[in-house]
């Protein structure tokens, strides 16, 4: 699903230019060769009817998936912390407060 | 004279003079080893046939007479003497070698056909010319095309190779270094036996720079395919790119290796050897490159996966070479001396 074609003729501007095609056309309308199946980042050509990206391309799309999570997962267990340290020291400076202004 | 089609690219062109010997530490040096070794018997071969052309043309009225006096039936040959010659003239003739090792000279006669086998015998060309000598120029002669497509495939592969080689240093390419080093002494060794001796230690330095760098690229590749990568969390291209440099890197070096094998035996006039070598390269490459071309090109950064791209371009290499191969071990093999002539 959602796989991406391009011209595979080097010697043609749509293959310069990295001109992506949908799946349902069959040649390119700068010189009319047969599409072939690219990879959506890089362009490289690809088998038949296998993946959107590349082998490489995939690897990086899930390593920055990974580190998106791990700056997720840092942000959340930072917020955390910071609530945590309210409601601990929170209500005691509460009651400092209180007791000054009594 | 046969005509090779002079390649476009310069560098393995077969047609071009030989050129000064490269610095053995240059990238370059394997394949200009090779490509000019095959230079000099391809000159070496021209220079053959060119003799047994003219021995052919000049001995051939005393053949036919020889026949004619010993053999009935042959009285056309003696008649055709006129068109025979002419046929000579106008180049004419082919040269075959049979299973058996045994020359023929053919004239192409009046009625297109070739005639009857005249067999190549010392005494027959009192001039001589010697049918070992003939009997490889003949291979080399029927091989020319051969050889230079190869040559082309390899100029491709070698280019790709040459950026790589630069700065790297392991244990098996310090032994691709140690045959290059042994192959140089030899060189400069006057006694026959220590040259012998000192190409075949190169040789079996290099066979085993070639074996160790190509099972540590079959290790490589199966890390791609197995998708081992995926264990190292938010660094896979990282890992993938490290492979791919360490592949790059092997089939550098099995390149240059077997460039430099297959130049050692060019040029110590060993064609079949280098046949093997090559024949050897080629099943490599069918085995190990062009199965995992597509992935190869998937993982390289420096590759668009066409069909000119880095992986794809040297998985070709197949085709040519195996051709090559056949051609070298077929029993019978035919050279026609003045074939732009018989094309008219």
């Amino acid at each position: 699903m959602g796989y991406i074609k391009g011209c595979g003729k080097e010697s043609c501007e749509a293959h310069k230019k990295n001109i992506i095609y949908k799946e349902s056309e069959a040649f390119c309308s700068k010189c009319g060769s047969p599409l072939v199946y690219v990879c959506k980042d890089c362009y490289t050509q690809l088998p038949e009817d296998t993946e959107k990206y590349c082998v490489r391309c995939f690897a990086k799309h899930e390593d920055s998936k990974e580190k998106a999570m791990k700056v997720g997962a840092s942000v959340v267990s930072a917020a955390f912390a910071v609530g945590v340290g309210i409601l601990k020291y929170g209500k005691k400076a509460l009651e400092v407060a209180i007791k000054i202004k009594g | 004279m046969d005509e090779i089609v002079k390649s476009e690219n310069g560098y393995m062109d077969l047609m071009s003079p030989i050129s000064d010997e490269l610095s053995p530490y240059d990238a370059a040096y394997p394949v200009e080893l090779l490509s000019n070794g095959l230079k000099l018997k391809l000159a070496q071969a021209e220079n053959v046939v060119k003799n047994v052309y003219m021995a052919v043309a000049k001995a051939s009225p005393i053949v036919a007479q020889v026949r004619e006096s010993t053999k009935k039936g042959y009285k056309y040959v003696v008649d055709a003497t006129e068109s025979t010659l002419d046929a000579i003239e106008s180049g004419k003739i082919k040269l075959t070698t049979e299973k058996s090792g045994k020359i023929y000279a053919q004239i192409r006669e009046a009625n297109g056909h070739y005639g009857s086998k005249l067999a190549i015998k010392k005494e027959v060309f009192a001039k001589g010319i010697d049918p070992i000598q003939m009997a490889n120029a003949l291979q080399m002669k029927a091989l020319q095309d051969q050889v230079q497509q190869i040559a082309d495939q390899i100029a491709v592969i070698d280019h790709s190779v040459r950026e790589v080689i630069q700065g790297q240093q392991n244990d098996r390419i310090g032994m691709y270094y140690s045959g290059l080093t042994l192959y140089l002494e030899a060189r400069n060794v006057n006694d026959p036996e220590m040259k012998k001796a000192l190409i075949a230690q190169s040789l079996r330095a290099l066979s085993e720079a070639r074996f160790q760098l190509g099972l540590t690229m079959q290790s490589d590749i199966k890390y791609l395919a197995d998708g081992e990568f995926e264990i190292g969390k938010g660094k896979r291209v990282g890992l993938i790119d490290s492979r791919i440099n360490s592949i790059n890197q092997s089939f550098a070096f099995i390149h240059q290796a077997t460039m430099l094998r297959a130049g050692i035996y060019c040029n110590e006039g060993e064609l079949t050897a280098m046949s093997t070598v090559l024949n050897e390269y080629s099943y490599f490459i069918d085995s190990t490159v062009a199965k995992n071309a597509g992935l190869l090109a998937q993982c390289d950064k420096s590759d668009n996966g066409t069909e000119n791209g880095i992986w794809k371009s040297r998985a070709k290499l197949k085709l040519d070479v195996s051709e090559f191969n056949k051609q070298l071990i077929a029993p019978n093999k035919t050279i026609y001396l003045g074939v732009s002539k018989e094309n008219e």
